[in-house]
């Protein structure tokens, strides 16, 4: 070729060799992806498990009476939704779900609070229906459908405006208090803190520094993104979060499924709540991290593996 | 042939040669594809799952009063069809699709075999632009026969409820 056409036949050939070269290329990296799921039976088993448990939901609730079943199977290092009428599958990364529809029932709707991700590492799903309610539940956290599907929450997109984070241990009265129980807000929003120095996180109460809750607050008004550290009895971590807000949503399902990972955590909520959340009676924030008051805020390390927690799911949602 | 003329004939010819090889390279992603398909059918298991739903789910066919019965059909359920479709179209909630994928004929008949009512869910169009569907390999069309009680007045009466159903399956 290159003696017949001379110096641009040349130059053709090689402009020929390097978009075959590209083209190759394209395809083997498309190819990889999936040769990779394939070797590792990961579609397989994807597809299975969301097959089996979209057709156990449906089950359950075919059945007539109360009912209480222990899913335990092929369900090891997955995370599950159950969202909309959807289950969706993943492994390990967020992403390229397997997804199966099961068919819901709106008798049972109104009982189902909260839906989020669940964290599966090897352990069992447990359904359980009840009454008008159904619950499903396992994993490291406990999930209950059909309200926030967060899924949807953490694909959505937006424009970040507010560069800071609030955080807001919500005890009253002064630091150092002489109530234990209060200053366990302290503790942790101490430790999230001391990571996220210098920035984005603001911590709104120093030692021996107090000032009331509406001043703490508005202090950094519009300039920031507000949430508050509570105590709670009910669950290892509750998230209550304002129903109207996308971006609380997100943030939300991001700190629900951070915190999960936490060894020994057992269970964790997201909370819809179209009523403001309010602080100690006054300031109104968008969203509360409510932690098991018999959290073991003496240990150090867990505190510190809490507030690493936090400081990964709010570096996510900066992005 | 002049220089030009052939500067010319060799870039068409470098782009039919790239198309050509993308067309190749389609084919064999496809052909390839073909045997990465991992997928089991579970139609039959799912149109099991629906049929004892309609049947003895509280929220379907079952008669309930202060507790609910499965195997004993309320007769005012199944012999309206406006009471049945009110009943159904809350109990069978495809959030995750835009249009129903499960259409349904009941026919109670008493012992002797007589038909007694025929009711059709969502409604009768519907149901039969299913069975028109249904030779498609996405629909299953099933037919389950069961020997029920019927509850009629403040009377249980043996009968057999007959369903026809056609479902869209994944």
């Amino acid at each position: 070729m290159a003696k017949r056409f001379g110096k641009k036949g040349d130059i053709h050939s090689i402009l020929w060799i390097i978009m075959e070269i590209c083209l190759v290329a394209v395809i083997f990296l498309a190819f990889a992806a999936k040769l990779s799921d394939f070797k590792n039976n990961l579609l397989f088993d994807k597809i299975y498990v969301s097959k089996d448990l979209a057709l156990m939901t449906d089950a359950v609730y075919a059945s007539p009476g109360e009912l209480s079943y222990v899913y335990s199977g092929r369900i090891k290092n997955y995370s599950v939704s159950f969202d909309g009428g959807v289950v969706s599958v993943f492994k390990e990364q967020l992403a390229d779900p397997q997804k199966f529809p099961y068919v819901t029932d709106s008798n049972l709707k109104t009982d189902f609070i909260y839906s989020y991700l669940l964290v599966i590492n090897n352990s069992d799903i447990n359904f359980k229906k009840s009454g008008s309610s159904l619950v499903v539940s396992g994993g490291n956290v406990t999930f209950v459908s059909d309200t926030l599907a967060c899924s949807e929450a953490l694909n959505t997109k937006f424009i970040k405006e507010k560069e800071g984070m609030v955080i807001d241990p919500s005890y009253s009265g002064n630091f150092p208090g002489k109530d234990f129980e209060a200053n366990k807000t302290w503790i942790l929003g101490s430790a999230i803190r001391a990571l996220m120095l210098p920035s984005p996180a603001v911590l709104t109460r120093e030692e021996n520094v107090d000032a009331s809750v509406d001043k703490r607050l508005s202090a950094t008004e519009g300039k920031a993104f507000s949430i508050s550290l509570m105590l709670h009895d009910s669950a290892d971590v509750d998230i209550l979060v304002k129903d109207d807000s996308v971006k609380s949503k997100k943030l939300a399902c991001l700190l629900i499924n951070k915190l999960s990972e936490i060894e020994g955590f057992k269970r964790g909520t997201i909370e819809l709540t179209q009523e403001p959340i309010i602080v100690n009676n006054k300031a109104d924030v968008p969203l509360a991290i409510r932690f098991d008051k018999n959290f073991n805020f003496a240990d150090s390390n867990r505190r510190k593996e809490f507030a690493e927690k936090v400081k990964s799911a709010l570096g996510e949602y900066y992005g | 042939m002049d220089k030009k003329a052939l500067f010319g004939f060799k870039n068409i010819n470098l782009i039919l040669n790239f198309i050509f090889l993308a067309v190749v390279v389609f084919i064999m992603v496809l052909f390839f594809n073909s045997f990465f398909t991992v997928s089991f059918d579970t139609s039959d298991a799912e149109a099991e799952i629906m049929a004892s739903r309609i049947l003895f789910s509280p929220n379907g066919f079952t008669y309930c009063d202060k507790a609910c019965h499965p195997g004993i059909i309320d007769y005012d359920i199944a012999s309206n069809a406006t009471m049945m479709n009110e009943r159904f179209s809350k109990a069978l909630n495809y959030t995750a699709r835009k249009t129903p994928i499960l259409v349904f004929n009941s026919n109670l008949s008493d012992s002797t075999g007589q038909k007694i009512s025929s009711t059709y869910f969502p409604s009768e169009d519907e149901y039969q632009k299913f069975i028109s569907l249904s030779s498609y390999p996405q629909f299953k069309h099933v037919q389950k026969s069961y020997y029920v009680l019927y509850h009629q007045g403040n009377s249980l009466k043996p009968g057999t409820l007959a369903i026809d159903m056609v479902i869209e399956v994944e």
